[in-house]
């Protein structure tokens, strides 16, 4: 066992947990508001969870990124040596994706949340609540394309 | 593919035919009826003369109660016939002598609609019945041991028989009490629930006031039952056949509304023609009227206006109608017209907004774009031909229309271009095959420059249509400033980053040029030279902009990077769990669930994004939002649909 692994797989598990507590939190916190709406008006339930849905995304980018870790060090079939800078490297290539992902997923929640009131006095505007959520999401998604690029751009 | 032009028409005729050409209207379903009491004419002296008919306010909202007792009627069933009604069922489909049979058996509906109003009465009535027997039950349960009739709690000639409950903590104290002071008097705990111990006490009645303090001490609280002269264990029995009782009368109510299903068809066509009827009335109500005559306000496309004439001369030759281009100062309400293949694009513009009716129709320049963009994101053959497949047949099975049908329609679209990409970049379930293009997962730096290269041509139309939008307002130099300008700049510093000397040259005078025009034309709104320059020069900063939107087309990249690392995580998994029969079972589950699941997800992803692009990086420059739908008076019905229209 090297250092260099231990750093790598920190790595990959970093990214799936931060970016997955985000996700989890942005997702109850759009949850809670869409039942509220639910309680009082069912027919609402599909427009809703589309908008709960959203923050949901930054978990998967952070597995996205722990799985092309992963595949780096060859975790599922005997793991390639990886030297100490290395494996730091691949550490700090998942830091984008997992903080920006975990900050991004709980704010994009609360907008979310807003916008199911939106939902709620105004079913029309559908196509403008989830504009506003979605502008979150981008910078989720440009921290997903620095983490891939960089962990991409690291020879193992 | 434009928004259709509008006209706005005055129809003039006599009452008696009224009733005739309010259907026809309703039927040809392409006018738009204005309140023609509003706005008046210039003159006035037409406005003055004209009243609204106001028996037919009245007719609506008789109409309307019906139709909520009619409605009601027709949840009731549903709910106790266990028929299943999803939001997204298409329309019963009726001939027209099938509806005309419907709606002939108006006594039969309404007779169908007071029983269940009567059944529902009942059940009403059987709920409070059944919740005051459960309440007695509960409350004499604890009573249960007592063994003695309840009539007999009180006092004899000597002694007082009493009952009560002492809570737990209390219990052994109160005992030991009594045990003590009056070892006369009998203790008995009938039963407990929970802290609570229920208590038979019997005393002399010389004990009274002894017993009293003993009690407030122990915080006794007495119970009293009056009317029942059965013991409890008796009286519940007796209430528990009650509620058994009840209970079958409610079931057998239920099961009788629930019986009536066949009637469904009948509530369902009646519900759809009373409320065609009131639409007409409310229609109705928008007219001006006379002492003879009507008159009719409106908007119809214009190039409706020859079936409108004909179909007027169908019912009668007595009229006058006149048509009018809309002016400056109209509400013109906005219909747009496309082609068939654009036709499911629309409903991304309408989830955002309806094109003012000033601008442009975007749907037939942004149609490609979101084609692309969605196949891009998705990015996997595989899941592209079932996501085409899955879409057709809902399509295909809900008969749906409106909003659900174009969106089913560019799901099927977006499922083609999904297969597009998914070979191009090959993607299939998560299995890497030989891409035509390339790998983006292999190549990222190409795949970046592809996203770039097409965001930079959604950009550049998306200015290229308000340059036209200038142009056609007759502002020519604002399209050459504010458009022209712009892209000689942008091409010129892209120009600038290529690795060929002589487009790097291009480039440079392209950019230099470009950008001292846009110095000294971007603040010309300004007063004086000094704040003209300066606000030209800031305008320059405004390349920021055109770099982040750039920029976020690599979402195209990052989402499409998504879906298939998730589809080989899966492919993995089910790798590692296979070999036994039970690995077996489960590899099949989660290869088929997990790969749903990142389809889903990504659908929605791409559906999202692909939308946001349009929304702010394309509609952004040059869209104009805020019309009003066209919203045409026409038959509309929830739940069936007649296939001649002209039983209606």
């Amino acid at each position: 066992m090297e250092l260099g692994q231990v750093y790598a797989v920190l790595g990959a598990a970093v990214a799936a947990i931060l970016a997955g507590i985000g996700s989890a939190i942005g997702v109850s916190t759009a949850g809670q508001s869409a039942a509220g709406v639910v309680t009082e008006d069912p027919d609402k339930f599909g427009q809703t969870l589309l908008l709960q849905a959203l923050p949901g995304t930054q978990g998967i980018y952070g597995l996205l990124i722990a799985f092309i870790i992963m595949g780096k060090i060859n975790i599922f079939g005997g793991m390639v040596p990886v030297a100490e800078e290395t494996g730091l490297m691949i550490l700090m290539a998942a830091l984008p994706v997992a903080i920006v992902g975990l900050l991004s997923a709980v704010y994009q929640g609360r907008v979310a949340a807003a916008c199911i009131g939106i939902i709620a006095k105004r079913p029309e505007e559908l196509g403008k609540a989830i504009t506003f959520a979605v502008l979150v999401e981008t910078y989720a998604v440009l921290a997903l394309l620095a983490s891939f690029l960089l962990v991409n751009g690291i020879q193992v | 593919m434009a928004i259709i032009d509008m006209k706005k028409f005055v129809l003039i005729a006599h009452n008696r035919d009224r009733e005739m050409l309010t259907k026809m209207l309703q039927r040809l379903g392409t006018v738009e009826v204005d309140d023609a009491l509003e706005g008046g004419d210039p003159d006035g002296y037409i406005s003055e003369m004209l009243q609204r008919d106001e028996g037919n306010l009245q007719q609506v909202s008789e109409i309307e109660a019906k139709l909520s007792d009619i409605k009601f009627a027709i949840d009731l069933i549903t709910k106790y016939s266990g028929t299943k009604r999803g939001m997204l069922v298409g329309k019963r489909r009726l001939t027209q002598d099938r509806f005309m049979e419907y709606i002939s058996k108006e006594n039969d509906c309404r007779e169908t609609v007071d029983i269940i109003k009567y059944l529902d009465g009942e059940l009403a009535e059987l709920r409070n019945e059944i919740t005051r027997l459960n309440n007695q039950i509960s409350q004499l349960t604890p009573w249960w041991d007592l063994g003695i009739p309840l009539n007999m709690v009180g006092s004899t000639g000597k002694t007082v028989v009493e009952t009560g409950v002492v809570d737990k903590g209390y219990l052994e104290g109160f005992k030991e009490d009594i045990a003590e002071k009056l070892p006369t008097a009998y203790i008995r705990i009938v039963g407990h629930v929970k802290e609570e111990n229920y208590i038979l006490l019997i005393y002399h009645k010389d004990d009274a006031s002894l017993m009293n303090d003993i009690k407030k001490q122990y915080n006794f609280n007495r119970q009293i039952f009056s009317g029942i002269d059965t013991t409890p264990k008796q009286y519940i029995q007796e209430k528990k056949q009650e509620l058994h009782r009840a209970e079958k009368r409610r079931q057998e109510i239920e099961d009788k509304i629930g019986g009536m299903a066949d009637k469904l068809p009948l509530l369902e066509a009646f519900y759809d023609y009373l409320s065609i009827e009131r639409d007409r009335m409310q229609a109705i109500s928008n007219f001006g009227a006379t002492k003879n005559t009507f008159l009719i306000k409106g908007w119809v496309p214009a190039m409706n206006t020859g079936v409108l004439q004909q179909s007027i001369e169908k019912v009668t030759d007595e009229y006058i109608i006149t048509f009018e281009d809309p002016g400056p100062e109209d509400d013109i309400p906005v219909a747009l017209e496309n082609p068939a293949i654009v036709k499911p694009f629309e409903a991304v513009t309408d989830l955002y907004s309806t094109p003012s009716p000033r601008s442009i129709d975007p749907n037939v320049f942004m149609a490609p774009f979101y084609f692309l963009f969605f196949g891009m994101m998705v990015s996997d053959a595989g899941y592209g031909i079932v996501l085409a497949i899955m879409s057709a047949i809902a399509l295909k099975k809900l008969k749906a229309e409106g909003m659900i049908k174009k969106l089913l329609m560019l799901l099927v679209l977006g499922g083609i271009s999904t297969v597009f990409w998914g070979a191009m970049f090959g993607g299939w379930f998560g299995l890497e095959a030989r891409p035509i293009l390339f790998n983006p997962m292999e190549q990222p730096i190409p795949m970046l420059v592809l996203c770039f290269g097409l965001g930079l041509i959604h950009i550049f139309v998306g200015m290229g249509l308000q340059a036209y939008l200038n142009i056609r307002q007759g502002k020519i130099w604002s399209a050459i400033f504010d458009q022209g300008f712009w892209y000689v700049f942008l091409i010129g510093l892209i120009l600038l980053f290529l690795p060929m000397p002589a487009a790097k040259q291009a480039g440079q005078v392209m950019a230099i040029g470009g950008g001292i025009g846009l110095v000294l034309t971007q603040g010309r709104d300004r007063k004086g030279v000094v704040r003209k320059f300066i606000s030209g020069l800031m305008s320059l900063y405004n390349v920021t902009g055109y770099l982040s939107d750039v920029l976020s087309y690599s979402r195209l990249f990052a989402l499409g990077l998504a879906t298939g690392v998730i589809a080989m995580v899966i492919n993995t998994m089910v790798q590692l769990v296979g070999g036994s029969a039970m690995g077996m079972v489960l590899a099949v589950i989660v290869l088929i669930g997990g790969h749903l699941f990142n389809l889903l997800i990504n659908v929605l992803g791409a559906f999202v994004h692909a939308s946001r692009l349009q929304y702010i990086e394309f509609f952004g420059k040059f869209f104009e939002g805020g019309g009003r739908a066209f919203a045409p008076f026409k038959i509309k019905t929830k739940f069936i649909q007649v296939e001649k229209k002209e039983a209606i």
